[in-house]
């Protein structure tokens, strides 16, 4: 039955064809319109490390002026650390895991003297950062605890450093120079492009680079290294030297910790609190008590990564689908309206109220499908400009299996919702008034 | 022309003056909002940054090997980039308007910081700034040969001179007539506890801090300070082109300057072109989806009104033509129809700009946009109802031309 109702439908198409152009029309720009704007917001607002992201916190401590704060609409502290209290936080391993880290930018010397100098930009960071971010390693692993605290000179590469340099072999064993010192590489990391970069939201763009390499932190006792990143200072250096900029209270390293449970939560926040009191009698931390510890959706929300230009465009789009929805109720109450004769005929001739129901029911939803293939088309080329705008968010731009298969139930929905009241209204044709008329 | 038996007729039948007038209701409601976002992001767009944009490429470099002289890096590749054909200036600084990165802090006119504090975007820059950048300095003079000294990164900022902006001068002495004025005073900065200060020499009008700020204006708000900076092994040129020549130069410039010394990794050259295109990206973006979005809707809203009239017509036919027979004229059928669709979309416009100000409303506390102006809602009404009129057209023409002999015929 269902094959010959579809078959009825075509044919009822084919005898309207500007009206039911119009309503393929109608869905699948608001279709377009609606899954351009909604495939950017999902891949935005998606969760980066969905079987972790309740366990991976940023730690936050005020240590910001007496008389200004760092954020007075929010009462947020700075989103990075000093150096002393992060150096202090990463090495007392109160956490199941923790890392410091800050990015830096150096220069790459390949041995091969073909290869030129390139500029390399790379993380410094514990141990830690691997078991906690999970990258995957393409060749070796990561360096251990016990690296970072002999300071050894050992380095992990990016799969696309490892093949500008060495060809992508492995090259696990082998010396990396940077800036005129030599690194012993333990590992090649697979792709790891995490979406939004969620571990370093402040210095990079939210969808955009990678690093190239990752040094121990501890190593920075001798390298003595400038962050590439955000950098903010409230007062003047004790002393004006690097020792100075360790020791001030300018705010540039990132501080995650894995913490299991809320339980565990609780005694960190106990923890980091008892450590600023400590150093209140100190003389630092000069405002209230105001430490945060964030867990990774919470953290994006507050960086604000899902930005406004694109809720406003999903909601923008969204009433577009619905006008382009009340549009197909009027075009399809006409259409069906145009077939009362028919359909009194049929009644006349015994078909129930439900079969004719059933039958307009799949009239609406065949204009769904044919919608929805035009709107998925129409999406696609909404994407491609969307890309040609904003080359950083280019790999939140697409349509993957999922998000057609969304894109067609939204469009199918749409046009049952918009037939319903038509095929109502065809419903309650009587078969002798229709009759009479002819 | 009596309006009494077409609204009889349309509270009879008003499924069709519902739809038709939600439509329009939410289509106004849209247009109204995007129209007056895509005018704010288009003010954003053309924003004049105060340097000769046409001319000006940024160049970084890094060097290899901590014993690296920077010093004399610096000093020799600006002798050398000054001496390139197609070059007519250029200096060491840290960032330019509207590239997103840079240097702020707090500076005051009064050494105790009662009164303000005002956040400000530092440039470095040498006694070549009005040449090299192209900037309109209004008062005072530039910086001399004698006062630029190198900065390190550990140094602690003391300029002894500073030039400003003229917003800037305005915004720390509100007493002032006119930022001219400025000249000679002290700006403090350095903070409450170690406060120094800096004489101001200079005042240049309308440039640009490297970024807009959020919680705080800084966008106009900029102090350029006589030094060349050394970022541990990293620092940076701005380079003027002589007219015409910059393109040359983007393309030849990394390599110039990587054969000349290369002991060091050469940053790809930034033309002041990418800066902006990238500092204006997202509000492109922006402004032309609303645009699009805009153009289908009334596009949408015309193709349903032409849909839903013509079968309105096909459905009358008969009564239209008795109509005629009975003596009524085609230019009385033409106004039927038109004052229909006016009515309906006068309801509809009604509705809509009720919504429009709640959308606003919401807007306004949910993205912190401004409030809209009325003018907005009332050109967006007027376009639409001359978007009904035009689509009802057509099939008013139709109904026009039926012929009086059809209200004879049976169908």
């Amino acid at each position: 039955m269902i094959r010959y109702y579809f078959w009825l439908s075509l044919k009822s198409i084919k005898g309207n064809p500007w009206l039911s152009a119009l309503m393929v029309l109608a869905i699948a720009l608001g279709i377009g319109a609606f899954m351009t704007t909604y495939t950017v917001f999902h891949y935005m607002s998606g969760d980066p490390i969905p079987h972790k992201s309740d366990k991976l916190f940023t730690v936050q401590l005020d240590n910001w002026a007496p008389d200004s704060a760092w954020d007075d609409e929010n009462n947020r502290p700075p989103p990075h650390l000093t150096y002393r209290d992060s150096h202090f936080l990463a090495e007392s391993k109160e956490a199941t895991y923790q890392t410091a880290f800050f990015s830096v930018i150096m220069a790459a010397q390949p041995e091969n003297p073909d290869i030129k100098p390139l500029r390399a930009q790379g993380l410094v960071t514990y141990s830690d950062f691997f078991p906690m971010f999970e990258p995957k390693f393409l060749y070796g692993s990561a360096w251990t605890r016990r690296d970072d605290q002999q300071r050894n000179r050992v380095i992990v590469l990016s799969k696309d450093m490892n093949e500008r340099v060495f060809g992508g072999e492995n090259s696990v064993g082998k010396y990396f120079r940077l800036n005129d010192h030599e690194y012993k590489i333990v590992g090649v990391l697979d792709d790891f492009a995490p979406r939004p970069k969620y571990y370093d939201l402040v210095n990079s763009q939210d969808f955009g680079d990678t690093e190239d390499f990752y040094l121990p932190f501890t190593l920075n006792d001798f390298l003595k290294l400038r962050p590439a990143g955000n950098n903010s200072c409230w007062k003047p250096l004790p002393t004006a030297s690097y020792e100075g900029y360790l020791e001030s209270d300018c705010v540039w390293i990132n501080m995650w910790v894995q913490l299991e449970d809320e339980d565990h939560k609780q005694q960190y926040q106990q923890f980091i609190d008892n450590y600023v009191i400590d150093q209140k009698n100190l003389g630092r931390f000069p405002r209230p008590l105001n430490n945060q510890i964030t867990d990774v959706m919470d953290w994006l929300e507050v960086r604000e990564v899902v930005t406004d230009d694109t809720h406003i465009q999903l909601w923008l789009s969204g009433a577009f689908l619905i006008v382009c929805l009340l549009n197909t109720v009027g075009l399809m109450l006409a259409k069906f309206l145009k077939k009362s004769g028919d359909v009194g005929v049929r009644r006349a001739l015994g078909a129930s109220r439900a079969q004719i129901f059933y039958q307009h029911l799949i009239e609406s939803a065949t204009l769904g499908i044919v919608g929805a293939i035009l709107g998925l088309a129409l999406a696609w080329l909404g994407l491609l400009m969307v890309r040609s705008f904003s080359p950083d968010i280019a790999v939140l731009t697409h349509l993957d299996f999922k998000l057609s298969l969304f894109a067609f139930a939204v469009a199918i929905i749409t046009s049952l919702i918009s037939g319903l009241y038509p095929t109502w209204r065809i419903c309650q044709i009587t078969p002798a008034r229709q009759l009479k008329s002819q | 022309m009596d309006i009494k038996p077409i609204f009889k007729t349309l509270i009879r039948n008003p499924v069709g003056l519902v739809l038709i007038a939600t439509q329009v209701a939410l289509t106004l409601a849209i247009i109204v909002n995007s129209l007056f976002i895509i005018n704010q992001r288009l003010d954003n767009i053309s924003v004049k940054s105060g340097i000769d944009e046409d001319n000006t490429l940024m160049i970084s470099f890094s060097s290899l090997s901590d014993s690296y002289n920077m010093e004399n890096a610096i000093a020799n590749d600006l002798a050398f980039l000054k001496s390139l054909p197609g070059v007519n200036s250029a200096m060491a600084t840290n960032s330019l308007p509207l590239s997103n990165s840079g240097w702020s802090s707090g500076v005051s006119s009064q050494s105790d910081y009662k009164g303000v504090e005002i956040g400000s975007a530092f440039y470095f820059a040498d006694e070549t700034l009005v040449d090299t950048l192209g900037v309109d300095l209004i008062a005072g003079r530039s910086f001399r040969s004698e006062e630029i000294s190198y900065y390190y990164l550990s140094d602690e900022l003391e300029p002894p001179v500073c030039i400003v902006s003229a917003d800037l001068a305005l915004t720390l002495f509100p007493d002032l007539n006119n930022p001219e004025e400025v000249v000679g005073k002290k700006i403090w900065y350095g903070g409450v506890e170690n406060p120094k200060f800096a004489e101001v020499i200079g005042v240049i009008n309308d440039i640009k801090a490297p970024w807009r700020g959020w919680s705080e204006p800084i966008f106009n708000r900029v102090i350029y300070v006589p030094h060349k900076p050394i970022f541990g092994k990293f620092s940076r040129y701005v380079v003027r082109a002589e007219n015409g020549q910059l393109d040359n130069l983007v393309k030849n410039i990394q390599t110039e300057l990587s054969n000349f010394d290369d002991q060091r990794v050469i940053r790809p050259p930034r033309p002041f072109s990418d800066i902006r295109e990238v500092f204006v990206r997202n509000d492109k973006g922006m402004a032309t989806t609303l645009t699009i979005v805009i153009v289908l809707l009334l596009l949408i809203n015309a193709l349903g009104i032409i849909g839903l009239v013509s079968f309105w017509v096909t459905q009358r036919t008969k009564q239209i033509g008795t109509r005629r027979a009975l003596g009524a004229t085609k230019f009385d059928i033409l106004t039927y129809f038109l004052t229909e669709n006016l009515i309906i979309t006068c309801i509809g416009v009604i509705i809509g700009s009720i919504l429009a100000m709640a959308l606003n409303n919401w807007l306004v506390t949910a993205f912190s946009l401004s409030k809209l102006p009325m003018s907005y809602l009332l050109g967006s009404a007027l376009l639409l109802i001359l978007m009904g009129m035009i689509a009802v057209c057509a099939p008013a023409m139709r109904a026009m031309n039926v012929q009086p002999a059809v209200a004879t015929r049976s169908v």
